[in-house]
Order: C-alpha cells, then structure tokens, then sequence
C-alpha cells in the first residue's frame, strides 16, 4: 500500500534563496501527523510545496519528490495540481478573519463550496448536515451570520466544513488554533481528532504550539531552519528529544521548566544565562523589600466603556518586590486591568504609593514608579528612534541625566537586557520581536520604577525567545526589588514569573492566592477549566506527555463569545 | 462622512510574511526619478531664463517658426522664444503649486492635529467644516476668488492673477491634511509606543513632536506629492477658464490655451508646454506613488 | 492634553440598543444636512464679501451710472438691506423651493439656469463614472488576476500619464486625433434633444475618465492582490473554483470598499474636472453657466450652483456610505 503522503528530500527555493533543505515527512490514512517550528523554520512552505502554492509566492522545488497518493505531483504546475489533488488533500488555513469570504453570509459559502465538488445543487440539508460534521449547531441565524459575526472558534469549524466540502483524504492545517483561546483551541483539536477517527483522514497539523501537536498528533516532525532535525512518535520526541535544538525547544516550554529555575534558552542566543548542559539553573533568592515601600493598588474598582461594565470590584495590591500574575482569556479585562494599574486609564480607585493616578500625562511625581511593557513589540517602541535613542531620552526625560550620563546610562541599561554592540544603533524594523522587548524593557527601567506591568509580555514571540524574555524578567526581578505584574493568558508564564495569581473572569475576579495553591489546587470551577486545558503544569516536576488528553475526548461547546463583543481586547490575540 | 479609515492592526499577530509583492523593490528608483525629474525642472526653470541670450518678451524673430537650432522649440505667433518662454513660465507655475501646497499642507495638518486633541464636539464642528469644503466645487472657488481678485497685483512683484490663484487653491487643498491628520493623529495617540511614552511621563509636546510628528509627516507629506499631480494639472488648465495669470507673464496654462487654435499648423506651440507640464505631473505622481504606498489616500 | 486613551466607542455608547441604532442610522444623514447647510451659508456670506457690487456691473461700468441709479438697481435686487436681512430672504426663499431670479436676466429663475447647466455636467459626470468603473474595474481585476508583468506596466505608464495630464492637454491630442483626424465624434458643440447629444458627451468624458480611470484601477488592482493572496481566496481556488467565479463573486465584492470610497473623495475634484473639460469643448454646462455668472457677479445663479452641486457631492456621499455598510456590515461599526 502506497502512503497518503510522502515527500521525499524536497529541496526549495525562494529568489535563489534555499527555503527548504532535504525535507522529508510521510503519512497514511487515519494517521496524523504534526510539525513544529518556530517563525522561519520552513513549515508553512512545506505545506505549500504540497498544494502547489509555493508557486504563488515566487517559490520552486529544486529536487525532491512530492507523490500524493502514489501520484508524483512534484513538477504539475499549480492549476493541474489542484485538480489533482482535489478529493484528496484540503488545505484548513490559520485561523484568522481572512479565512473566510468576509462579506458572504455562512449558509451560502458551504452551499457554494458543496456544489464546487459535487457540481450539482447542494440543498438546504445537506448545507446543515455539512455543518453538524463539524459540531455547529446549523441554525438559521448562523446560516444568515457573516464571519465577523462569529467566535474565533465558530469561524474555524466553518472553515473546517468548507475544507471537508470536497471529501478529502487528507487534511493540512496550517496554525489552525493559533488565534484561538486556550478552552477553544482544545475543542477545535478535539474535532480534528474526531474527524481524523471517524473518515479515516490522514492529518497534517502544522503549528508553533507544542500543545496542540501533542494533543492532536501520533507522529512529529521539528523543523528548523528549513530542515527536518527531528521526526519520531510525538510522545518521545517531546518525553526525550535527541536532536539538540528539540531539546531547546522543548526545554524552553514553561510548563517543562520547575518553578524557581530558569527556563532553558538557545545557546548563544540572547539570553544565554540558563543555557546549561542538562541541569536546570535555580533562579537566585530575591532581595526582600522592607520598611515602607512604593505599592501600586486597585480597591472597589469597577471600570466602563461607556455603558458596558469591563471591570467588576476589583482588589488588587502590588509592593516593590512582590510579583502578581493576572490569569484571563480574551475579554476578561486583564488588558484594561493593567492599564488602570499603569495610570494610562483613569479611576480613582487606582492608587500609587496611596495617592490616585492624575490624569494621564499629568506631571506627577508617582508617575515614573509603575511602567507598562506592551505586547506588540514592534508597536511599542517608536518607529523613527534607534534602540538607543529610545532608552536614552528615557534616561535625560525622567531621571534627567545630563546628555553623556544619559548616553552611558542607556548603553548600561541595553547590556542588562542583553543589546549589544551594533544592535544598539537599530531602528525597531531591523530588530527581531524579541530583541523589541528588550528595547522596551529597557526603556521601561531608565525611569527607575518600583513596579513593572508586562500586558502579554511574550504572547507575540516564538517558544525560545520567550524563554529568553521570562529569563530576564526572572533576573531583573532579583538583582532588584522590583515590583512584578504580568498579564497572560499563559498559565505556564504566569507560573514562572508570579508569586500570587488572580484568575480573572469576564471583569471579576474568580480566584486569588499563593500561584501554587490557585495552579495546583485551584477551587473555581474556571480556574479549574484554565488549568485542565494546560495538560502539562504539574507541580515541579517535569511532566510527560501522558498528561495529554485522549484523542476521545468529548469536543466541548464553544465557550468563547462572539468576537463583536471584545473589540475592546484586542490585545488578547495569541500568535 | 468617508473618514480615512485606518485598517486595524492585527495586534500580535507576527508580521505577516505576505507582503511579498513584486513592486517593492522598484519604489526606491521611483521616489528618485520623481526627485529627479522635479529637482532637474526647478533648476531649469530658474537657470534658463537667467543664462538665455533672449528675453522672453522679445519679438525679434520669425513668428511661428518651427524648433530650430536657434529656437529649440520653436517660436510662437508673436515670434517670441518658446524655449525661453516655456522654462519662465514653468518657475511660475511649479513657485505656484509649491508655495500653495505647502500652505495648505501645513495649515490643514495643523487643524487636524488641533481637532484630534479636541473633545468630540469640537472634533465633529472641525469635520463637518472639512467635509463641507470638499464637497465645495473648488473650481467655483477658483472662478470666483480669480473674478474677485484677478485684476489687482495683491502682492507686489507678482505676477497680476497668481495670488487669486494661490489663495484658491490653498482654500481648496487643505481639507485632505486635516481629515488625514486627525484620523492618522487619533489612531497613533493609541498606539503602544506614545501610550509607553506617556507611562514614562512625557510631556504632550514631547510626545507629539518626537513619537506621533514624524509618522505625521511622512503620510501628509506624500499626501501633498499626490495634491501636486492634481494641481499642476488644475493650474495648467485654469487659462482655459479665462482666469489664472494675466499676461503678459507667461504662465503654461496660457501658452496652451492662447496657441490652441494653432494645433493644426504649428504644432510645437501649444504642445510644448503641455508635455513640460505633463512630465511635471508625472514627476510628482513618481514621488507620491513610491512615499505613499498605502495611506496616501 | 487631555485624557486622550480613552477608546472613540465610549463617547457613543449612550441610550439604548434601539437607539443606538437608529443614531447610528440617522447621524450620516443629519452629518449630510449639516454639510450642505453649511456650504450655503459659506457661499452665501462670501460671494457677497469678496465680490464686488453687482449693480455697478449690471449698469455697465463705472461710466455715466448716476449714484441714484445704481442705488436703485441696488434696492430693487434687495441688496440695499442689510447681510442677515438679505440673508433671511434668501432663506425664506429656499423654503418655498425658491431660487430666485438671476440679476442678470430677471425674468429667468435661477432654477432654470441650473438645472440646463447641471443637466449637461452630470450628465458628463455620469458618464465618466460609468466609463471609469467600467474601465478600472474590468481592467483592474484583469491586471491582478493574470501574472502578465507587460500588461502590467502598460497599465503603470497609461496611469502615470492619466494621471498627471491637464485635462485640457488630453483633451486637445483627443480634439486633434478623434475629430480633426477621424471625424468619428464631434468635438464640441451640443445639439438639442438626447439620444443625439450623447455624440457630445463621448470625447469630453472620455477626457475627464483620462483622470478617474487610473486612480479606480490602481486602487482595484491593488485591492484584489491582496484578496486573491487571502486564505479563504486559496482555498476557493484549490477547492476548483474556477478564476471568474472567484473574480466576480469574492474578488470584486471585496474592491467594492474602495472603489466606493475613492468615487466619494473624488467627487468635488470630478465635478471640477468636469467643469474645466467641458468649457474646454464648449458644452452648455453648469462651467459656461458659472463663468458668466461670475463675470455679472450674478449672485443669486451662483449661489444656485454652489447650492445644487454642494448638495449633489452630499447627497452621493451618503449613498455611497450607505451602500458601503450595505455591502460590508463591518463598515457601520
């Protein structure tokens, strides 16, 4: 028997440039299949050089072999292939708004994908049967819906009901939870199990998320730099990976990592602090704050847009020296949380060192003790300033250094977050994500603050460079006593950098204590649902991939609201 | 009323890797062939009529003679030097639209960053006064402010018409920069950076010149490189209407209308400084294409 | 400085759903009533303002007019009172649906005038419109379907030059190729019933479309890229949609926006273009209308046109904005 899929030593180019070295993966029927990478690790291009749009962005395969159910499709050009691949390979893309038609309704865009395979007319039916396959309750208001009028995970069972149209074989998904949140993302994983079960399709998920491959795959492929480094039975590969950037990889997970130890960086990365042959490093004891010091607090807070309620009776105190994490999914208010915290929102019910935030831009002199650290880290930093333009006015604005103390002040600053030499002199478009959020972490301690609020600190970058970030995190937190708040949704982060968490539902709080009681012993029935879809977090230990649920498990109802609802959070969107 | 909507941006999503279009690399060749070929034109424009052996009011010659090695390009019916001619006017015209768009250009991004800093109500007055003034027919302006002040010499030392015209199209041309500016302004004062700027204390005029100015400049300014395509084409044609520069300056737009009737015989009259004004528009239309790229609308 | 983060929807968000609703419905229409108020009560002060004194005009210079009758002239086209009380008149007029009459000729209501004028400009308009979406669209959709780069930078070199000719220098090279060459269409003039006069209309629209055309086209080209390099475009295609399925049913809806939206900023710019070509080729438009109104500084007919094509940008922007949320609900948000 000939397999679904088997590609054989692809080579590819892009503009003469090698995307692609020697990549090699295979699948059968009811088999599925996951490949990890980072940004840049070639993954998405192997996926296109399967469907042929490889071809669409100026993309060849050199040699190699690409064969698709015993047929060679490596050379067909992109029109004949997708007619020969049509019945057996569907592409599911990222989850995003552009992949659906934005202005057709729901019900017409099945009805018209039904059709495109059987070219015939497709009945009200058969459109409702397409859309029970995929666990959607097929109601006239979701058949008269338009995309922007769903959830995150509503548009991607639709997408997966389109993709099914042509009764595939064979499913590629690209990131396909990405954007998801977490409870969603396990129930989209869920039914591609499900589907992969019930019609024997061979499944191809490709994602950054080691999660989701280890929940959803049998098999896996890492890929980095545009090779295979590593392929065998996914529970291996992540319980022992062989090839040394796996075990980056994988060491990197937050959740592999005990608390109080670093998390394994690359070599000879940006941080390289924790990378260490095998042993984890123990994070120092901190310097204990004492007597009288600079807090930050939120009492009997409650917080409007207008007339919708975002915030409900919120208390919430930070000091020097203590670390706070702020547990939430999309719509939470987390965002708006650490924003009241940081004074850019006002409330009165906000106050720092037990005075109230003035208006913001006001001249206060509390001003400079809490700074915020923002998501995006290409938005958060000035466009037109250098690295170090951008730490070094921070350095004469707000401890107004005179212009030479500023300048060596900058430079000494950039060092401790690991910029050196000539990235120093760079403008935000030529520094990677993560070497933004250093420069904004730097920037951020030239005022000299007692409290720090990173809003999503590392949801915007790759596994190992948010390891690197955590790190230094870790570290500033010790050599100082500095006051640490981190919003996340990212129970494993927050696992890291809190010492109490406070789990955030819908604008209240659910939940608030020690990390490891709320982590490990959680009471709400929220936290616990937060914590059961983290398969991994287990109390210091570095845990299996046993933990994982089975592939049998009962997709659950979406619990994400309509996306119309949140347009306020928009911070939450998970790379 | 249509607002310049700013397409939201996907917060953390990686940058997306599908901006791989084929023009990209060409838009820095553009921006310099544009830059060249306004640069080189304004600098003909001032030189040649200070190095020509003629005037350009001299009659001297054979009327309508076709370009020669005397006359590059030709004389017209009077006999005068198109060559000579054609570049005086062109300082006249290019002065014009330059002066009048940097005018408007300033003034307008100014009310718009004003309006972006004003409470709601202030910001809807300020809309509604831009809105109405774009859906004002600017060429009634132009026909009427020309009608208005067209025969006075408002400011001394130049040309009789030419301030009509400027105050025209300054009324004309600022709406853009305010509406553009304001959303552009509203939409940066939210943006990390100027809300990390402000976490940090800044000042609001630090923070206005140093983190939200520059990103203005750029958009309002290959916004004006567009304006100038419009314009030059406006200011070439206004002689058609019977208004724009009185003669006996020689003005583009003149030279053509005056010889239009002359098409069939001696071409080279009215076509010449149509093809300048052409290559003109078309070296604005280069820079505003490759600074633009997607906000200069 | 002040308390600038907070997001724009806080400001709206007031009253009930449903009046909401009905806001969010009524306020481009009452934003349109302001707009076109307001371009009359502009027109209205600075006509009077800058211009000078129609009666001397009327007269006929300043050359043996006895103060007494110009002051006449004066009472008897109501400029002797005051700026409000004329301006109230004027108003009141409205109303009624009344113009006025032209100063120049007093037995001609200003209606009249504008209506002949604006008949002939928006005629021309129309046309233009209907050739440029034509044009733009079709070809747009064509230059980002196909991979042809020469096709594609025909297209540049023709939008380049679209773009930055003075309509009256294309429409010259077009008098000089298409009338005096090959006598295929008129240039100029206007005959007196329609199906006829739309010989009239071709070279002048083709003229001014010159302009429109490249900037709809870039604009479609551009947007359709993108679309077609979208995910959900893709998976269409590699689900065997064939391309003009995909073209007309996903692709060109998604060019609509901005489409709609470049017809709506265009709008006053198309009209003076109109205005410009069609004196240019002699048409009776509301451009000969306004010339000679202006040149008898007669202030109710300008008025009359000011008001009318005001009112017409106005009046197509709000349907433009209104099929925009039409087409896209994302937009009304």
């Amino acid at each position: 028997m000939t397999a679904l899929l088997d590609v054989r030593d692809i080579n590819v180019t892009i503009a003469r440039t090698k995307v692609l070295t020697d990549v090699s993966l295979a699948l059968d029927s009811g088999e599925a299949l996951g490949i990890i990478g980072e940004t840049g690790s070639g993954k998405t291009m192997t996926l296109r050089a399967i469907t042929g749009l490889l071809s669409s962005i100026g993309g060849r395969i050199e040699s190699g072999a690409i064969h698709v159910d015993g047929r060679d499709v490596t050379r067909e050009p992109l029109r004949s292939r997708q007619r020969t691949l049509r019945g057996i390979v569907s592409m599911v893309p990222q989850a995003s708004m552009s992949s659906l038609d934005p202005l057709q309704r729901i019900g017409s865009q099945v009805r018209e994908a039904l059709q495109l395979n059987r070219r015939t007319r497709a009945t009200d039916d058969d459109v409702r049967h397409a859309l029970e396959a995929v666990r959607l309750t097929p109601t006239e208001t979701l058949l008269r819906s338009r995309p922007h009028e769903l959830s995150g995970g509503m548009r991607q069972r639709v997408v997966i009901a389109l993709a099914l149209a042509s009764e595939p074989r064979l499913l590629l998904a690209d990131e396909p939870t990405t954007a998801l949140d977490a409870s969603v993302r396990s129930s989209v994983l869920n039914l591609f199990t499900g589907l992969r079960i019930e019609r024997q399709l061979g499944l191809v998920i490709v994602s950054h998320d080691i999660n989701a491959i280890a929940s959803a795959t049998d098999r896996v492929v890492v890929m980095h730099q545009g090779r295979v480094v590593e392929t065998g039975r996914t529970a291996e590969v992540l319980r022992s990976p062989r090839d040394p950037y796996t075990q980056m990889l994988v060491g990197a997970l937050p959740e592999r990592t005990p608390r109080g130890y670093y998390l394994l960086a690359r070599r000879g990365s940006e941080d390289e602090r924790a990378a260490t042959d095998g042993g984890y490093v123990p994070v120092p004891a901190r310097a204990v704050p004492t007597g009288n010091v600079p807090a930050v607090e939120a009492r009997r807070l409650h917080f409007s847009y207008g007339d919708r309620q975002v915030l409900h009776d919120i208390h919430v105190r930070v000091r020097a020296g203590e670390r706070l994490g702020i547990v939430g999914e999309s719509g939470s208010g987390k965002s708006t949380l650490a924003r009241l915290l940081t004074g850019v929102l006002p409330s009165d019910q906000v106050t720092v060192d037990g005075r109230p935030w003035r208006r913001f831009g006001g001249r206060q002199p509390e001003r400079h003790e809490v700074q915020l650290i923002l998501q995006d880290p290409f938005a958060s930093l000035t466009e037109t300033q250098t690295a170090l333009a951008s730490v070094e006015e921070a350095c004469r604005t707000v401890q107004r250094l005179p212009r030479r103390a500023a300048h060596g002040r900058a430079l000494e600053l950039l060092e401790a977050v690991g910029l050196t030499g000539d990235l120093v002199h760079r403008r935000p478009g030529r520094l990677s994500g993560g070497q933004c959020q250093r420069v904004s972490i730097a920037r951020a301690l030239a005022a000299n603050p007692s409290i720090l609020v990173a809003d999503e600190p590392t949801s915007a970058l790759d596994l190992s460079v948010q390891a690197g970030i955590v790190n230094l995190l870790l570290t500033l937190t010790t050599r100082r006593p500095l006051g640490l708040v981190v919003v996340s949704h990212d129970l494993a982060v927050i696992s890291h950098l809190s010492d109490t968490i406070v789990v955030m539902e819908r604008g209240r709080i659910v939940e608030a204590g020690p990390t490891e009681q709320v982590l490990f012993r959680p009471e709400h029935p929220y936290t616990r649902q937060l914590v059961s879809a983290n398969p991994w977090l287990a109390p210091n230990a570095a845990p299996g991939p046993d933990a994982a649920p089975g592939p049998d498990a009962a997709p659950g109802p979406d619990a994400d609201r309509p996306t119309g609802t949140r347009t306020l959070e928009r911070t939450d969107a998970k790379p | 009323m249509t607002a310049v909507v700013e397409p939201p941006t996907p917060a953390a999503m990686p940058r997306p890797a599908s901006s791989r279009r084929r023009r990209t690399p060409n838009l820095r060749a553009e921006r310099l062939v544009g830059l060249t070929i306004v640069v080189g034109l304004a600098l003909a424009f001032i030189i040649v009529p200070l190095v020509s052996p003629v005037s350009s009011s001299d009659i001297g010659a054979m009327p309508l003679a076709p370009p020669s090695a005397r006359h590059l390009f030709g004389t017209d019916q009077l006999g005068r030097d198109i060559f000579v001619r054609t570049f005086e006017a062109g300082r006249i015209d290019l002065g014009l639209i330059l002066v009048s768009i940097a005018v408007a250009a300033f003034g307008g991004a100014l009310l718009g960053l004003v309006a972006a800093y004003l409470p709601a109500v202030g910001r809807a007055v300020i809309s509604r006064i831009t809105d109405a003034t774009m859906a004002f027919p600017y060429i009634v302006l132009v026909i009427a402010l020309a009608a208005a002040l067209g025969n006075r010499e408002l400011i001394p030392g130049l040309p009789r018409g030419a301030a009509a015209i400027s105050i025209a199209i300054m009324i004309a041309c600022w709406p853009p920069y305010t509406r553009l500016t304001m959303s552009r302004a509203i939409v940066l004062r939210q943006r990390d950076s100027v809300v990390a700027a402000r976490v940090l204390g800044y000042g609001p005029m630090r923070v206005l010149f140093r983190h939200i100015g520059p990103a203005l400049v750029s958009t309002n300014l290959s916004y004006a490189a567009t304006q100038a395509v419009a314009t030059t084409a406006l200011v070439g044609s206004l002689a058609f209407l019977g208004v724009g520069i009185a003669p006996p300056t020689p003005e583009l737009g003149r030279m053509m209308a005056d010889s239009i009737a002359l098409l069939p015989i001696a071409w080279w009259v009215p076509i010449i400084p149509g093809l300048v004004v052409l290559v003109l528009g078309i070296g604005f239309a280069l820079m505003a294409d490759s600074a633009g790229g997607r906000n200069s609308r | 400085m002040s308390s600038a983060v907070l997001p724009g929807p806080a400001a709206r968000r007031t009253g009930g759903r449903a009046g909401k609703r009905l806001a969010a419905m009524a306020s481009p229409l009452v934003q349109a009533i302001v707009v076109t108020l307001l371009v009359m009560v502009i027109t209205f002060f600075l006509i009077r303002t800058l211009l000078g004194d129609p009666a001397v005009v009327l007269i006929g210079g300043n050359t043996g007019a006895s103060p007494q009758r110009i002051a006449a002239l004066r009472a008897e086209l109501g400029l002797d009172k005051p700026l409000p009380a004329q301006f109230l008149d004027y108003v009141a007029g409205l109303l009624h649906g009344d113009l006025g009459n032209s100063f120049q000729h007093p037995t001609t209501t200003v209606a009249s005038v504008v209506v002949n004028g604006a008949g002939v400009t928006f005629a021309l308009v129309g046309v233009v419109l209907l050739i440029s979406c034509v044009v733009g669209i079709g070809v747009g959709l064509l230059a980002a379907g196909g991979d042809w780069p020469v096709f594609d930078n025909i297209i540049r070199v023709f939008s380049l030059i679209g773009l930055a000719a003075p309509g009256a220098l294309i429409g010259l090279v077009l008098i000089l190729t298409a009338a005096l060459g090959g006598r295929l269409f008129p240039a100029g003039g206007w005959g007196s019933g329609y199906p006829d006069n739309f010989q009239y209309l071709i070279l002048p629209a083709v003229t001014v479309s010159f302009w429109l055309t490249p900037i709809i086209l870039r604009a479609v080209r551009e947007r359709a890229g993108e679309v077609l390099h979208e995910p959900f475009a893709e998976s269409a295609a590699a689900r065997g949609m064939s391309r003009t399925r995909l073209m007309l049913r996903h692709v060109a809806p998604n060019c609509a926006g901005p489409v709609l939206a470049i017809i709506g900023v265009s709008l006053s710019y198309l009209i003076s273009g109109a205005v410009i070509v069609e004196i240019v080729y002699g048409l009776p438009g509301i451009g000969r209308a306004m010339t000679t109104a202006v040149g008898s500084l007669d202030f109710p007919v300008i008025q009359g046109i000011v008001l009318l094509t005001g009112a017409v940008v106005v009046v197509l922007n709000l349907i433009i904005e209104i099929a925009t949320r039409v087409i896209d609900p994302r937009a009304a948000r």
